[in-house]
């Protein structure tokens, strides 16, 4: 009898498991379209690199898909704090590199004109001050800088928007810091 | 004058105006002082525009989802799992990140809390009081200093540092019958945290540092460095910090992290515990976010507000006294002159208890109701103000600015 009832289940039950998650594809689709340009644009705040911020953004989703629920109300944030947190971790392993690199022996120079420009050496300095200030004030300002609210941010940091001008003003402050003490140091 | 908006709302008032009140608006208008920070302010943005560059133009998005859903074809390791379930939300218990042991103003208190005076633990082991705070006093540390005093293992044999033992308690009145004093009642100011306080009580604790001039040595040597003979009654004196039951109220925080276990006055240790509020169980949580590592979480690194009320912290010795201790402790290899000639510039070490000031962190001291306050300013860090009073020590601190948890000290002292 038993038996019987688990027959006459199964099938409805699969039915309604398939729906649910062609409802959650859906969903997430829609999330997806919805925040794919914001995961970018963080993401590429800090590594000043279309093609890179773009898989940033990929890995992101890749992580969230079927893990994080789209309709969750702090899902949203926690993609931006992912977006800066790997963009971040990817400017630090690039740097990681790049001294590795430099004591196995320079690279050879790869003329750039682009290099000589002001803008691009500034833009060079920034980042690399960026990803040298703690964790945290560098993904809010990588957020702020996406264009971000307020409100956004103390999701995806997880504080009071009241609070976040603090964060951001304390942030740009050690950014300066940082940039006055590079520049020093040059 | 009525008193300057925070950089955060002079922040705020740049780039979301409508959400600043009409009378900080006013203010800053008026105010040169505030015309001035919002000047700085607005420099930064132009500098970081310029140097985080301008937006892009991108695949757009139905693009970039086809692209994602041929890499989950071709890696389903990577595709989602049906039925996995979904992670929970910041609000759920979460890990939090491991900190470094003196680098926050919240780890400052911790230190403090676990100088938390036992005057009763000295006189059951027969040691000596001989120092109870009446005052405090910032002292300057850097990398190196943090490192020297986690290190004080090379100058003997510690022992007892279990680490910060934390118990949630479901009320100010249970916290008070818990710890055996009146816990501090304050008013929040509003927009300064939100939701109601958890209550904690701090658990007591004694550590040991037993000195054994040979074993300095030994590391000296390792150095290169050859010590002066040390005083007489050194070698296997015990400097011991005895800690009674404490008292901590915070506001807007998912977790205890900032006070976690190991955070101790000689640096980490291998036990402790801390367990959440309403039986949750920090360690245990689900992971659900990215900011850290990939099983940290979105979560504020500081408590909106934390009060912490602990009984005076009482450090006894046996054998040689405090100033030979001293002395001899700080003249050894690895502790900075600056750090040394600091603490030496205490006017009374016998009542004034140093504060550790992290590297990088403002400091300054300020008359509080008639008490010398400490107050610490950590820039992205936070705030925190730190006095002694009649034998006991009082922290305030979170994420607001220094005057807005000086409003909140005022109220308790």
């Amino acid at each position: 009898m038993m038996a019987t009832v688990r027959m006459l289940r199964a099938p409805g039950a699969a039915l309604v498991a398939q729906q649910a998650r062609q409802d959650d594809e859906r969903s997430f689709e829609r999330f997806f379209v919805t925040h794919y340009e914001r995961v970018v644009l963080i993401a590429y705040k800090v590594l000043g690199d279309r093609q890179s911020a773009e898989d940033v953004a990929q890995d992101v989703f890749l992580s969230f898909h079927g893990r994080v629920d789209p309709s969750a109300e702090w899902a949203p944030g926690w993609l931006w704090a992912a977006s800066a947190h790997r963009a971040l971790n990817m400017v630090r392993g690039s740097k990681r590199r790049r001294d590795r690199e430099l004591r196995v022996g320079p690279a050879a120079p790869r003329p750039d004109p682009l290099d000589s420009a002001i803008a691009a050496e500034q833009r060079v300095v920034v980042r690399a001050a960026l990803a040298r200030l703690p964790q945290r004030q560098a993904e809010v300002i990588a957020m702020r800088a996406s264009g971000l609210s307020y409100a956004d941010i103390a999701s995806a940091v997880g504080v009071q928007p009241g609070s976040v001008g603090t964060l951001i003003s304390r942030a740009q402050k050690s950014l300066r810091k940082e940039l006055t003490r590079a520049q020093a140091s040059i | 004058m009525p008193r300057h908006p925070s950089d955060g709302t002079l922040r705020r008032l740049l780039d979301e105006p409508v959400a600043v009140a009409v009378a900080d608006e006013d203010h800053a208008h008026r105010c040169l002082r505030c015309q001035t920070v919002i000047g700085r302010m607005h420099e930064d943005d132009v500098f970081m525009t310029l140097g985080l560059g301008e937006n892009v133009a991108l695949t757009p998005a139905e693009v970039a989802l086809e692209r994602l859903r041929t890499v989950e074809r071709t890696r389903p390791a990577l595709a989602p799992t049906a039925g996995q379930g979904w992670l929970a939300g910041p609000t759920e218990p979460v890990r939090r990140r491991r900190r470094r042991p003196l680098l926050r103003p919240v780890t400052v208190v911790t230190s403090a809390l676990v100088l938390v005076g036992g005057a009763t633990a000295a006189a059951a082991t027969g040691l000596v009081p001989i120092f109870e705070p009446e005052s405090v006093a910032p002292v300057v540390i850097q990398a190196g200093d943090i490192a020297s005093l986690h290190a004080l293992s090379r100058f003997g044999r510690i022992t007892g540092t279990s680490g910060l033992d934390l118990t949630p308690e479901g009320s100010a009145s249970a916290l008070a019958s818990a710890a055996g004093f009146a816990v501090p009642t304050v008013t929040v100011p509003a927009g300064l945290a939100s939701g109601s306080a958890s209550y904690w009580l701090v658990g007591p604790e004694s550590a040991q540092l037993q000195i054994s001039v040979m074993k300095a040595e030994q590391v000296a040597a390792k150095q290169g460095v050859t010590l002066p003979p040390a005083p007489p009654g050194v070698d296997g004196s015990v400097l011991q910090v005895a800690t009674g039951a404490g008292a901590l109220e915070v506001w807007g925080l998912t977790l205890p992290g900032g006070v976690g276990p190991g955070d101790g006055l000689f640096g980490s240790s291998s036990s402790g515990s801390a367990s959440g509020p309403s039986g949750q169980s920090g360690p245990s949580g689900t992971a659900a976010g990215p900011a850290s590592g990939g099983a940290g979480t979105v979560v504020s690194d500081l408590p909106q507000l934390a009060v912490a009320e602990v009984q005076g912290p009482t450090v006894s010795s046996s054998g040689a006294n405090l100033e030979t201790l001293e002395n001899y402790l700080l003249s050894q290899p690895g502790i900075s002159p600056e750090l040394a000639a600091q603490i030496r510039a205490i006017g009374d070490p016998s009542s004034t208890l140093p504060i550790p000031v992290p590297a990088g962190a403002n400091s300054s001291t300020v008359e509080l109701n008639g008490h010398v306050a400490v107050v610490l300013d950590a820039e992205s860090e936070g705030s925190a103000v730190i006095w002694a009073e009649n034998g006991r020590l009082f922290a305030v601190l979170g994420q607001a600015g220094t005057s807005d948890l000086l409003d909140v000290a005022r109220q308790i002292a």
